[in-house]
């Protein structure tokens, strides 16, 4: 088995906001093998988004990562300088965020966007840059690309914008692509779609994905292994089979009840979790998932469970698994 | 103030609305400029209505008023009738102000009625270089100060540059620009008390006298400028292309005047067209309080004098700035956000 | 797929609003939502600035109609006119524009110029008048005008503004035209205008104090309306194509109970933002325009009329201009700061 390529080691992230110090991302660790798809797991708010960008050292003021390391090929991304900062982001990882009609730049060119990334990272002249950006555009299947070449964002339906990101996220052959609920924006139809392109694009390029999303749906036929997260903790780490044969925490098995399957008997009622995820500034003592948690036990709610190893490959922080 | 300063300016002025126009001419589709023209004349007939409503009402039976001036104690009953007889002030109202559309199509904005033998282009054509010639240094010098500084500061948000600048555009947002020369002259006194160097509190023609006049008009806009700037600046970093921007390794330089930039000026170019149309008649207390023989001046100067014509003049000139400058807008618009379509 | 419960999350997620939420773990079935204007008046209270501002300007406000009619108990007496030797009468304070706190003290009586005293607070002014009085009188007049102004403002701008907004139709476009020719007015001028050729008119109808004011307030009220109710109209729009007005249709609700009940008082930021810049622009317009000699006439006055007086006396007493302007500018800067207090509370993105 090859080195890790991202290896994420108690992670912390906070926002300092006027309400207090919001801990999006505790102690958060995992791993990923090159060409590996890991799915990240979790309702919104829960600190998947954060991980993401903290990867990428995107974090904006009021946030700051404020503990732990994120080794990047050995190399520690909290530690690098500007410099290297910016062969990183799209040279060496690259990103594709949620909503692909804000996240292009309405006033420039779909070429001009895709080409400035392949310039600034391979180094081609504009000549060169053209060819491949329109190489990449028909790689991820826009047709006639070259005339939608100089279109603007605008004149793009929304699956025709995340082939866009898509494109430009590929064009300078990163390591590691994140993809942040990469089709919560799109139609289901083009959902699948999406997914179907990114799958043969990451095998083709031989890319890594670390692919975030709250639908277990999306990751069950694209991840290798998945992280389940939950009030900015990882609650559960299993190879996608093992989570969705056997899930330990009742956080995830709440999650995976709630996925319409026709493998369960017609008339079984899908279950919703009661109650809200819990507040980040204040955090109930004990594990997050107690005041929610079907299964509760007094010790729940005063002492915090870590992850262990519950099975083959797989760890839940939780006391009383499956 | 020589010849050719107070002609450049509107030479230039008049050479950009040429260009402009055959740009618009070009790019536009004729719809469109039918659909605005037509929205001109419907403007200019409102205003000039209720200009002429408020005129007639203000400058006392039939206007007699303010064209017995022309005369004084030396009116006789024939020279009266006269009087009346060359503007039509015997015509009911209605009349007049038909006559004065009529007139207006030909381009002919009528005779002043306080000043004998002078047409209202004559008055404008005194004060509008005077006007201008200000706002080509005072507009400049609002842009050139604003919008780097609220650019700046939306960059540095939360630093101590930014909550100063902040404030202190606030303040002069705030404060009336008649504040700022009220205080400007008790310094500049005050500094002539004691036979210190100063700069002239008011008059027109040394060169000189355009500093002061221009830099509190820029203060003043260039306050407004700051904020709208930054405010605009601030919207477009929070957006998402702009991360996208940088996780696609683009230089923070790149990210910041290439992608936000190119964002955040456009609803700058919104701002700048109102301050450009009002330039004419927008440095209002400036040219009053400075005593610049400018449009402000013969304007207040006509009003006192029941001058119903030069008032006329002056807001119909103001509205046909006003209806051009926002056409430019929205021809500017179109250059630069691609998503909205000048039809 | 959301994993919460959908219809008690509905409401928090559509406004967009965090509710800051307390730290009770036992209890999560509900967690205390706060409403979006309650939230934005929370944020106000914690700027400082935005809350000092609002305190000087409710003390200037009250003030300017308490503090007269105490002053004429302890302040200096009038020698000459009304009853000499007395205070000035309740009756002088209850004059709209307070006309009789301008007394002089006559020639004989007089305290040249400037000099502060126990007798005059700020000194007096180059005919003998007590400042402080009127200070307090500029600055009522001021306050006057600026809250009939505003109530005007406000009325028109979101009767008419719904109304174009939701009913659109000839009515809008009515409307849209009639703001294209104000908005094409160089406004100045069109104060001064309405002022010189209907100020004879309310001069003779009301008596030229209350006259005058009423004649500001009409030509002020008339420029500044036609920008609020476009605010409003836009704003309307958009709340009409919202989900739960559409909600409200379908149970039932008719034009009227949807405006009141639904468009109105979600109009309520937008209108406290404009309002307050209105404000502001009305106490300077006021000032301006009486400064140019053709708003408050003497022997009423007016912070703008003051300042007037102030530009030639300034050689003799540099002091005297200091305190109408000063005034003015608390005044202008305490609206500027409450603004944009208001504005940044109401501002979704500057969550806590």
């Amino acid at each position: 088995m090859a080195d890790k390529l991202l290896e994420v080691q108690n992670l912390r992230t906070q926002f300092f906001t006027r309400g207090g110090v919001v801990k999006a991302v505790e102690d958060v660790s995992f791993y990923l093998d090159e060409s590996e798809t890991l799915g990240v797991v979790g309702e919104s708010g829960c600190g998947k988004s954060v991980t993401a960008l903290s990867v990428m050292r995107l974090i904006d003021r009021p946030g700051k990562i404020v503990g732990g390391r994120i080794l990047f090929r050995g190399e520690d991304v909290l530690e690098m300088d500007e410099e290297e900062l910016y062969e990183l982001r799209g040279g060496k990882i690259a990103m594709i965020f949620q909503d692909p009609t804000t996240s292009l730049n309405p006033v420039f060119t779909v070429g001009n966007q895709i080409s400035e990334a392949i310039k600034v990272h391979l180094k081609l002249d504009d000549r060169a840059a053209r060819n491949r950006t329109i190489e990449m555009m028909e790689r991820v299947r826009i047709p006639d690309a070259r005339r939608r070449y100089t279109q603007y964002p605008h004149e793009f339906s929304g699956g025709m914008r995340q082939r866009v990101m898509i494109a430009m996220a590929l064009s300078c052959n990163p390591q590691l692509l994140v993809a942040d609920e990469p089709t919560t924006a799109l139609d289901v139809t083009i959902q699948a779609q999406v997914l179907d392109l990114m799958k043969a694009l990451s095998e083709e390029f031989k890319t890594a994905t670390m692919l975030i999303t709250h639908d277990l749906g999306v990751v069950a036929g694209m991840a290798q292994r998945i992280v389940v997260m939950y009030a900015g903790r990882v609650i559960e780490e299993a190879p996608t089979r093992a989570l969705f044969a056997t899930p330990a925490h009742p956080y995830t098995q709440a999650l995976l009840s709630a996925v319409p399957r026709s493998s369960v008997p017609r008339g079984t009622r899908l279950t919703a979790i009661p109650g809200q995820p819990p507040n980040l500034v204040n955090l109930p003592a004990g594990c997050s998932f107690a005041p929610r948690c079907p299964k509760v036990q007094p010790r729940c709610r005063v002492e915090r469970p870590e992850l262990e190893t519950v099975g083959p490959n797989q760890r839940a922080a939780c006391f009383y698994p499956y | 103030m020589g010849a050719l300063l107070s002609n450049l300016p509107a030479v230039i002025a008049l050479l950009v609305l040429l260009a402009f126009m055959a740009y618009v001419a070009i790019r536009v589709n004729p719809g469109f400029l039918i659909k605005r023209v037509a929205g001109l004349v419907f403007v200019v007939m409102g205003v000039s209505f209720i200009t002429f409503v408020l005129g007639f009402w203000g400058s006392g039976p039939n206007g007699i008023e303010a064209v017995i001036g022309q005369c004084g104690t030396r009116c006789t009953p024939n020279i009266l009738k006269n009087l009346e007889n060359v503007y039509g002030l015997r015509d009911p109202w209605y009349l007049q102000y038909g006559h004065y559309l009529e007139r207006l199509v030909h381009g002919d904005l009528g005779l002043s009625y306080s000043n004998r033998n002078r047409t209202v282009w004559d008055i404008l054509g005194q004060g509008v270089p005077v006007s201008l010639t200000l706002q080509a240094f005072a507009i400049p010098l609002t842009i050139i100060a604003g919008v780097p500084i609220g650019i700046y500061s939306a960059i540095r948000a939360g630093s101590r540059f930014d909550t100063t600048t902040n404030s202190v555009s606030l303040l002069f947002f705030a404060i009336p620009s008649y504040l700022l020369i009220v205080y400007y002259r008790f310094v500049m006194v005050f500094l002539a008390v004691r036979n210190l160097p100063h700069l002239p509190v008011s008059g027109w023609g040394d060169p000189i006298d355009i500093v002061a006049p221009a830099v509190i008009l820029a203060a003043v806009g260039a306050a407004f400028f700051t904020r709208l700037s930054r405010t605009s600046m601030l919207e477009v970093l929070g957006q998402e292309y702009i991360r996208t921007a940088r996780a696609k390794g683009l230089r923070e330089r790149v990210v910041i005047f290439k992608h936000a930039l190119r964002n955040a000026i456009i609803p700058l170019v919104t701002a700048l067209g109102p301050t450009l149309a009002f330039a004419v008649t927008g440095a209002f207390f400036t040219e009053l309080l400075f005593n610049i023989p400018g449009v402000a001046n013969a304007a207040v100067a006509s009003i006192t004098n029941k001058d119903l014509p030069v008032i006329q003049g002056v807001v119909i000139m103001t509205a046909v700035a006003v209806a051009l400058m926002n056409l430019a807008v929205d021809v500017i618009y179109g250059v630069l956000d691609p998503r909205i379509k000048v039809v | 797929m959301e994993t919460t419960n959908a219809s008690d999350n509905v409401s928090d997620s559509m406004l967009g609003v965090i509710a800051p939420q307390q730290s009770n773990a036992g209890d999560v079935s509900q967690q205390p939502s706060v409403s979006p204007g309650r939230a934005a008046l929370r944020r106000f209270f914690r700027d400082k600035r935005a809350v000092v501002c609002l305190a000087i300007i409710l003390f200037i406000v009250i003030g300017s109609f308490v503090f007269p009619p105490i002053y004429q108990h302890i302040g200096p007496v009038n020698p000459a006119s009304i009853g000499a030797g007395k205070g000035i009468g309740p009756t002088d304070y209850h004059e709209p524009a307070f006309e009789n706190l301008n007394y002089s003290d006559g020639p004989s009586t007089l305290l040249p110029l400037g000099p502060r005293s126990l007798v005059y607070p700020l000194g007096t002014d180059t005919n003998g008048r007590d400042l402080f009085a009127r200070v307090m009188a500029g600055v009522n007049t001021s306050i006057i005008i600026a809250l009939t102004v505003e109530i005007f403002d406000i009325g028109m701008g979101v009767l008419l503004g719904t109304l174009a907004g939701f009913f659109g139709g000839w009515l809008d476009t009515v409307l849209a035209r009639f703001t294209d020719i104000m908005f094409a007015f160089p406004g100045l001028l069109l104060i001064i205008l309405i002022a010189a050729s209907l100020g004879p008119v309310f001069d003779s109808r009301f008596g030229s104090g209350v006259g005058r004011v009423l004649l500001i307030i009409f030509a002020i009220g008339l420029l500044v309306w036609p920008l609020m109710m476009r605010f409003v109209r836009g704003q309307t729009i958009q709340l009409k194509e919202q989900q739960y007005i559409e909600a409200a249709r379908t149970v039932g609700g008719t034009n009227s109970t949807i405006i009141m009940r639904h468009i109105i008082p979600n109009l309520a930021s937008i209108v406290i933002i404009a309002a307050t810049l209105d404000i502001l622009g009305t106490i300077t317009t006021e000032a301006g325009i009486s400064l140019l000699g053709v708003g408050i006439q003497p022997p009423a006055t007016s912070l703008g009329l003051m300042i007037s007086d102030t530009i030639a006396s300034v050689y003799s007493n540099w002091t005297e201009p200091l305190w109408p302007a000063a005034m003015l500018i608390i005044l202008v800067i305490a609206f500027a700061f409450i603004g944009d207090g208001i504005r940044d509370a109401f501002d979704p993105r500057t969550k806590d």
